[in-house]
């Protein structure tokens, strides 16, 4: 057989070889796809705490207010055994390099669950929040609700309790007040949304 | 210009050394991809000309990667999308290995040797600059894995120059026990 013939029936099989993988794999990759938009927003909740597919059930959420969103986002109410557990609002905080997309928790008593940084912009190495130590930082403030004293929510500088991240105090003050900023949002429109309603 | 190759390689081993987790699958790829599209063309490098089996061997390597590619998408959407940038760029060392005439037995070991230093580098990155082992574990491991966690590191080895740093590093050690080595008798005294 000449080469120029081999090769293209080489690329013809090779194709069909890797179109037919494809077409058996998708379903699977699709399904990774969801579980991994599942883990990357539900992963604040505590294992156990809800039972029903938040995700499946958006709350639709207006661009600005206290939030900040610059677009319209959604929320997400997670139930347990029928009964509302968190409700997860996406705040925006103005960051030293740019806005900062947070996700919080908020448990049906108003306290604050947990947070996590969704998007950011901030300085890798000094106020990013991939590094294990600065979503440590994050976590400190989990429990926190807005009837605790103005100390408790303050950071060092401002003269509070909260150590500020070093070297970040604005992008801290920022994310501790965009958390303040969510929680007021909750008491605010609690009713609805503990209904799972805009 | 084909020797020039493996050099393109330097991008996703020192990007994909910042985490353990990227690194594992990098490494295991940079030493197992030469090796595949090799034992692939073998029995056409007697049926084809130079130029027909380069084209086989790009056809062979980008097969390859798309399978295992869609493998780790299967497995995990996170660790696919961390990998995405330099899963591709591994077919180029590939590629030269089954293009220049250098022994397998060569290629093989600096195969070998490319991911020993992706996988220590990462080692150090990330267990000296995040202060942390296996971050991310899961997408390899299963989500029940917990990465070590033992508080602050050193920023600046998180960063992609810190990989250029300790490659540096590295060739000088390498350099250093190589003269010792070398050096006559004499010159010693």
């Amino acid at each position: 057989m000449k080469p120029g013939l081999f090769l293209a029936a080489l690329t013809l099989i090779l194709g069909a070889l890797t179109a037919a993988l494809s077409d058996w794999t998708e379903p699977r990759i699709e399904a990774q796809q969801v579980l991994a938009a599942e883990r990357r927003l539900l992963d604040l909740l505590p294992s156990g705490s809800y039972d029903n597919r938040p995700l499946q059930r958006p709350i639709n959420l207006p661009s600005g207010g206290l939030l900040a969103n610059p677009e319209p986002s959604q929320g997400y109410l997670a139930t347990l055994h029928g009964q509302p557990s968190a409700v997860l609002i996406p705040v925006s905080a103005s960051g030293y390099e740019g806005p900062i997309q947070l996700l919080v928790a908020i448990s049906p008593s108003g306290r604050l669950i947990a947070s996590k940084v969704l998007d950011e912009r901030e300085t890798q190495g000094l106020a990013d929040f991939h590094a294990p130590v600065r979503r440590q930082w994050l976590a400190q403030l989990n429990g926190r609700q807005l009837s605790d004293s103005a100390e408790y929510w303050q950071l060092r500088a401002d003269g509070g309790a909260i150590d500020q991240i070093t070297g970040a105090t604005r992008t801290s003050r920022a994310v501790n007040q965009a958390q303040q900023r969510a929680l007021q949002f909750f008491a605010e429109q609690h009713e609805q949304l503990l209904r799972g309603q805009p | 210009m084909i020797a020039a190759l493996p050099l393109l390689s330097l991008s996703p081993l020192l990007a994909a050394s910042a985490l353990l987790v990227t690194a594992i699958p990098v490494a295991a790829l940079a030493l197992l991809l030469p090796q595949l599209i090799n034992i692939l063309i073998s029995p056409l490098r007697s049926r084809l000309p130079p130029a027909g089996l380069s084209i086989a061997a790009l056809l062979f390597g980008a097969t390859l990667l798309s399978a295992i590619d869609m493998a780790i998408q299967s497995h995990s959407a996170e660790l696919s999308q961390a990998l995405k940038p330099y899963l591709p760029l591994l077919l180029l060392p590939a590629l030269a290995s089954s293009l220049t005439p250098t022994s397998r037995l060569r290629w093989g070991f600096a195969s070998l040797c490319a991911s020993c230093t992706i996988v220590g580098a990462a080692l150090l990155r990330e267990g000296l600059g995040h202060g942390s082992l296996l971050e991310h574990g899961q997408w390899l491991f299963g989500q029940d894995f917990q990465a070590w966690h033992w508080g602050t590191g050193w920023p600046l080895l998180t960063q992609a120059a810190s990989g250029f740093i300790l490659l540096g590093l590295g060739l000088a050690l390498l350099r250093r026990c190589h003269l010792k080595e070398h050096r006559p008798h004499d010159e010693r005294r």
